[in-house]
């Protein structure tokens, strides 16, 4: 079964003649679009709803304005789409979602365990890495990179679609860094029980992904620490404890600066040097303007 | 330019016009106005945009022609490199490492360079000085902040990866009138022509046709509509200016006949700019119906407008 609230807020947009498509769906959801055209489907074929494809407009609409949406009930496509997600949420290593998956098999009189095992297709990681992404949890992907196969625990956070490709975006644990995926060159997939925490400078470097996808320029700083900081704060770190010194890539002055104003212990920045300027320009205007 | 010397851009939303502006100043090549500059140059004629209404129409078109020219009008002349950071271009990498030390030398020698994508946004911008033991640009783009610079090993490697330099050499003489009618017959060419190179692109008259149809069709990007006409709002109003003051100089009262038009077109231009509030990559870029409506009869009314000026200026030269 779909989930309630796409059904509803589709529902909607059709009756309102907006002509909804799977790209809007998945954007305005954050889901794939497989995902959305399942949703789509679920709506024309499980509920009998009126709606066609419209190729002027681009989307769907409704060949009868007064469609509405029938009341819960449960026929045999809803029960093979709740056994589907109770296999789904069984993956998931989350008590919650086997609590989840354990109702749906209840609703739908089937144990979830009855089912014969089916391997994984890149198609359906997709699917994994959303609930993965939802419910913070670290996967292990082995993955192919013109040929050159390597396993890497990474912390999924959005999958991106691009020129009608999905990526994820996610932090690599084994390169202290983000990366961005393409999921059909990932080989296998598996979801870990561990739950991450997004790193400080998520924001910074999604949007930066998101809108200027071609663009990766790294500064590297060098700082002296009286003691050692919490590394796993910052991108690519080497610890010098010989001299007490990080190294670091940041992206831009300002996440370097919100970076520095949370740190509570001495420092002092070696290099580079611009961006000490940069600092003693922007902190001497700070002062004045108090 | 000296040492240290602050460098900033033309205040525009035309990021070549802009940064010509400045490097130029800085460069003692130029000491007017934005509007002039644009006036003189031929660069506040251009409307360029494609059939979706994106952000790309203003700095879509033959840098190395067009850039040329327009400085060759203002008696500058300039050197330019563009190379294509493609699969199938070999020498990008030789081709940065050598103009690496150009700009060093060019900026030595007092000089600000223009270059693409100083930052991100994929925005011309100026290189106004350097640091050779961190191997970084300082630069100044169009944003309000002050820029972080540019690693010499990420020259060319915006968004939109293109390595384009522009250099200003030497300045010589030029004829102030002749290059007034050089820039309004390019003018002139850039309304009734077809775009040169892209099928999806159109400049001139045929822009406002792609503007009123892909209104009429709800087929537009929001935020490049934005975009677009806060950019050329900038543009029509600048040349309003530039018009007005020409009108006052002897040999060209007929520019006389065409200025109430172009205060009524860079109205039209700055009605519809402020129903399209630009907020910049990423923000929301909504467009209600009745805006997309009201835009539809201003554009209308505009091209009908800018037609005449056009048609007015062209009788007047020939």
């Amino acid at each position: 079964m779909a989930n309630l609230h796409r059904i509803q807020w589709l529902h909607r947009m059709l009756l309102e003649s907006k002509y909804p498509n799977c790209r809007n769906v998945a954007e305005y959801f954050e889901i794939s679009r497989r995902q959305a055209m399942r949703d789509i489907e679920y709506l024309k074929y499980s509920l009998n709803a009126p709606v066609e494809y419209s190729p002027k407009h681009r989307g769907y609409y409704y060949t009868e304005a007064d469609f509405t949406l029938p009341g819960f009930f449960l026929g045999r496509d809803e029960k093979q789409r709740l056994g589907y997600l109770a296999q789904q949420y069984m993956r998931i290593p989350s008590n919650a979602t086997r609590e989840l998956s354990k109702l749906f098999s209840k609703i739908t009189g089937e144990g979830v365990g009855e089912k014969p095992y089916k391997p994984l297709t890149y198609s359906d990681y997709e699917d994994l890495i959303s609930k993965a992404a939802a419910y913070q949890k670290k996967i292990t992907v082995v993955y192919n990179k013109q040929g050159e196969k390597n396993k890497r625990i990474v912390h999924p956070y959005k999958i991106l679609l691009r020129n009608g490709r999905s990526y994820l975006f996610a932090f690599c644990e084994k390169r202290r860094d983000f990366r961005t995926f393409r999921i059909d060159r990932i080989e296998t997939l598996s979801v870990l029980p561990q739950e991450y925490t997004f790193h400080p400078d998520f924001k910074a470097y999604y949007d930066l992904i998101r809108l200027f996808p071609a663009f990766h320029q790294k500064y590297t700083a060098r700082i002296w620490f009286a003691y050692k900081p919490r590394i796993s704060r910052f991108i690519s770190p080497v610890w010098d404890k010989e001299h007490n010194i990080l190294s670091f890539e940041f992206l831009s002055s300002e996440t370097f600066v919100v970076k520095l104003l949370n740190l509570d212990l001495p420092y002092k920045i070696l290099s580079p040097n611009w961006l000490k300027v940069k600092l003693k320009k922007r902190m001497k205007y700070f002062l004045e303007n108090l | 330019m000296k040492k240290g010397e602050k460098v900033s851009l033309g205040m525009t939303w035309m990021s070549y016009l802009g940064s010509i502006h400045g490097a130029l100043k800085a460069a003692g090549m130029w000491d007017g106005e934005v509007h002039e500059l644009m006036g003189l140059t031929g660069m506040g004629f251009h409307f360029i945009t494609n059939r979706t209404l994106d952000a790309s129409g203003p700095t879509v078109y033959n840098w190395l022609e067009e850039h040329f020219e327009m400085l060759d009008r203002i008696g500058v002349y300039s050197e330019q490199i563009l190379v294509f950071k493609k699969e199938d271009v070999n020498t990008f990498d030789i081709a940065k490492k050598n103009n690496i030390k150009r700009i060093v030398t060019s900026l030595d020698n007092g000089i600000p360079v223009v270059t693409w994508g100083v930052t991100p946004i994929p925005e011309f911008g100026i290189i106004s000085g350097y640091d050779d033991k961190e191997r970084i640009f300082f630069v100044e783009d169009c944003m309000p902040e002050e820029p972080d610079p540019l690693m010499y090993d990420n020259l060319g490697l915006c968004n939109v990866p293109i390595l384009y330099l522009n250099y200003l050499v030497e300045k010589g003489p030029y004829d102030y009138d002749q290059s007034v009618r050089s820039s309004l017959r390019f003018g002139i060419n850039h309304w009734n022509s077809r775009y040169p190179t892209e099928t999806d692109y159109e400049t001139g008259k045929r822009a406002y046709d792609l503007i009123i149809r892909g209104l009429e069709a709800g087929r537009f990007d929001p935020f490049g509509l934005s975009y677009l006409m806060n950019v050329y709002a900038d543009v029509k109003e600048n040349m309003r200016r530039f018009f007005s003051d020409l009108a006052e100089r002897k040999g060209f009262e007929f520019i006389k006949t065409v200025t109430d038009d172009y205060a009524e077109l860079s109205d039209l231009f700055q009605s519809t700019a402020k129903l399209l509030p630009f907020s910049g990559p990423g923000g929301e870029h909504h467009i209600d119906s009745a805006a997309i409506q009201e835009i539809m009869k201003k554009m209308k009314a505009a091209k009908q407008l800018e037609d005449g000026i056009m048609g007015r200026i062209a009788e007047a030269l020939d």
